[in-house]
């Protein structure tokens, strides 16, 4: 209770609360203009948060996260196209409602069941991370490779295409990690004689160069020669929160949070594929499926709710176990470890203040991201407006400024443009980024582990395999790694078929 | 038939950085103790694997390029001159901004930066017709990029304490 009143005590701070808008409506956005990702609106903010409280700084970056994933609305709401990858199903409905006319309908529905999935989320994730995280504390070096090895597979999960590539862009972060002088000999490694590599990569060069300046990059190809004509639809009045539709709605809202949680916290899920599982169970237990699709709201509810409750799900591995289950939250964990907040069993020992004021300003910048979209509707329409020859240049701006910001170092700099090179040659050849990044951030937890453990044992390796929680996450990996083997073949010989 | 894609160049490129990599960690100091994992031993490791997979990816692209030429030509993956020509202009513009912020300062590079990436994404993204759309046009880079620098120099100046060159 004591922690509590702490963390309370951490966020009433007008400066913390500030943050937590600012970041919200930077987050709301990033997330409304189509291209833009969650991922990229944490990455671009990380650099503002520096100068920061660590409660502050993750404040602003839990804003971002939350304002992004519901900003994704807007523009499937209004244009057809998703924001961001989670409100691919929102477009179901929302846009069919949009057209007959109901744009501000259908953005109150999206709005309050974007609140309410994340609220529920929250409190979900605050019901559960703290025992899960009082299990992990029995932790030791085999348990923590063994989680390395755990995380790494949801390398074969966040590859968008093939499992192949996914893997080689998963070891080329591996390799990456292992850049700098050695955590236990202190030899130097892939240093190639410069001094800023030896305390290795620094993320955050990578995070913008992978994230937001090859994103920048694929835009000018997808965009050269493209119709610009994408205009929002004129007939869209005030968006108010239908909130005794949403009582009507409460089965499909509690299934649809409940799916969305239990997703967001399998590592390699996410919200999109939570949504269109929310949709399908909520046009199961519809008295009307066959209008889904056409403008139900029931379809646009099931979706919002869930991609907003996959949030609250998706900080429960990542907090409690310090294994990012996707890309967004792998970024965040990326901006909470520059922060100097490292998340894994021992936070809620160590800075169990910091845990619950993490908790209490998510949920606050989900009151924050209800509050401005139902003030500042009209405001995120007009921002889909802005011409990409505008934007362009601007987020290439910030993402010098963010990484100059930090060090001063021109080095980190050209590091920032190196990867986003990389970034969007990988992205072109269906390697992505995200398991890069996945690599860079557990590569240090997966080898110092595994040495540590080989000392530990003296050398014999069984040990890894014959303590129960390691052999259980191990045995977890492998049967993981099946199923995702199995599913992608299952697709292919579905996709040969439809194509034959 | 075409062999060396795009994609192909890039699969050597990463192998070629993996087989550096694997040399430079066999290079590295042996493991202290018998049983133990020396310092070049997992990136060793890694490096190995990668260069199985990127064989492994290798042929599949080879394959699929020998196979099917004309389905790679029609692939969404296809980038024109345009395109080209727009990834690269963006690429040197960012270079350049890199390399001129030091000597220049933040505030004239930042300018420079914003008016040329703005006229260069136009120029590939929206390109006007008449000779009055490019005096707007011009005019709006102009007001961008002094306004933009302006509003970022203060803000992050003055509200985040950073400190520019």
């Amino acid at each position: 209770m004591s922690v509590l009143i702490d963390a309370f005590g951490l966020i009433a701070d007008i400066k913390v609360l500030v943050a937590i808008l600012g970041g919200t409506f930077l987050g709301l956005v990033m997330g409304s203009l189509p291209g833009l990702t969650a991922a990229m609106a944490i990455a671009l903010l990380i650099p503002l948060t520096f100068g920061m409280g660590p409660i502050m700084g993750i404040g602003m970056l839990l804003g971002a996260f939350c304002g992004a994933i519901a900003g994704g609305a807007i523009p499937a709401i209004l244009l057809n196209i998703p924001g961001t990858p989670s409100s691919v199903c929102t477009t179901l409905d929302g846009f069919p409602m949009a057209r007959k006319g109901e744009a501000g309908k259908a953005l109150g529905v999206s709005i309050s069941a974007s609140f309410i999935g994340g609220v529920i989320g929250a409190v979900l994730l605050i019901l559960l991370a703290p025992p899960i995280a009082a299990f992990a504390l029995k932790f030791g070096p085999a348990e923590f490779f063994a989680l390395g090895v755990f995380g790494l597979v949801i390398i074969a999960s966040v590859s968008s295409g093939s499992m192949l590539r996914g893997l080689v862009a998963g070891l080329l972060g591996l390799a990456l990690a292992t850049v700098g002088a050695d955590p236990i000999t202190g030899a130097m490694r892939f240093t190639g004689g410069q001094p800023a590599l030896i305390s290795g990569i620094d993320l955050l060069p990578a995070l913008i160069g992978l994230f937001a300046v090859s994103q920048v990059l694929k835009d000018v190809v997808d965009r050269t020669g493209a119709d610009s004509a994408d205009k929002a639809p004129q007939n869209f009045t005030s968006a108010r929160p239908p909130w005794g539709l949403l009582a009507r709605a409460w089965r499909v809202i509690a299934s649809s949070t409940v799916i969305g949680v239990i997703v967001g916290a399998i590592p390699g899920a996410g919200g999109s594929i939570s949504s269109f599982m929310s949709y399908d169970q909520a046009r199961r237990m519809s008295k009307t499926p066959e209008k889904f699709g056409t403008g139900h709201p029931e379809g646009l509810i099931a979706s919002e709710s869930s991609n907003n409750a996959t949030a609250g799900g998706a900080l429960i591995p990542m907090l409690t176990l310090g294994v990012p289950g996707e890309v967004a939250t792998a970024v965040l964990m990326g901006g909470l470890t520059i922060q100097g907040v490292r998340p894994g069993p021992a936070l809620f020992d160590q800075q169990a203040e910091i845990v619950y004021g993490i908790f209490l300003a998510f949920i606050l910048a989900n009151l924050a991201m209800l509050l401005m979209q139902l003030l500042g509707i009209r405001l995120f329409v007009r921002i889909l407006r802005v011409p990409p020859r505008m934007l362009m240049p601007l987020i290439l701006m910030f993402c010098v400024i963010g990484v100059y910001g930090v060090n001063g170092s021109i080095f980190e700099l050209w590091l920032m443009f190196a990867f986003g090179l990389l970034g969007f040659f990988l992205n072109r050849y269906g390697f992505g980024t995200a398991p890069v990044i996945l690599g860079l951030i557990l590569g240090s937890l997966t080898e110092s582990n595994l040495r540590r453990g080989m000392v530990v044992f003296d050398g014999d390796w069984t040990q890894f395999l014959l303590r129960p929680i390691s052999a259980t996450l191990l045995g977890l990996a492998v049967l993981f790694l099946g199923f995702v083997l199995l599913q992608q073949r299952r697709d292919r010989r579905r996709d040969k078929e439809n194509t034959a | 038939m075409k062999v060396l894609s795009g994609r192909v160049v890039f699969d050597l490129v990463l192998l070629a950085g993996a087989v550096w990599g694997l040399v430079q960690a066999r290079s590295l100091p042996a493991a202290f103790g018998p049983g133990q994992i020396g310092p070049g031993d997992f990136p060793a490791a890694v490096m190995i694997i990668a260069i199985v997979a990127l064989l492994a990816v290798l042929w599949q692209d080879l394959r699929a390029s020998r196979e099917e030429p004309r389905a790679e030509e029609g692939s969404t993956e296809r980038v024109g001159l345009a395109e080209t020509f727009g990834v690269l202009a963006t690429g040197v513009l960012l270079a350049g901004y890199i390399a001129l912020l030091e000597p220049l300062g933040f505030l004239a590079s930042t300018v420079a930066f914003l008016f040329l990436a703005v006229l260069s994404c136009t120029w590939f993204l929206d390109r006007p017709d008449s000779g009055a759309a490019w005096g707007r046009l011009l005019l709006s880079a102009a007001v961008l990029a002094v306004a933009g620098t302006g509003l970022s120099y203060v803000v992050f100046t003055y509200g985040f304490g950073l400190i520019f060159p």
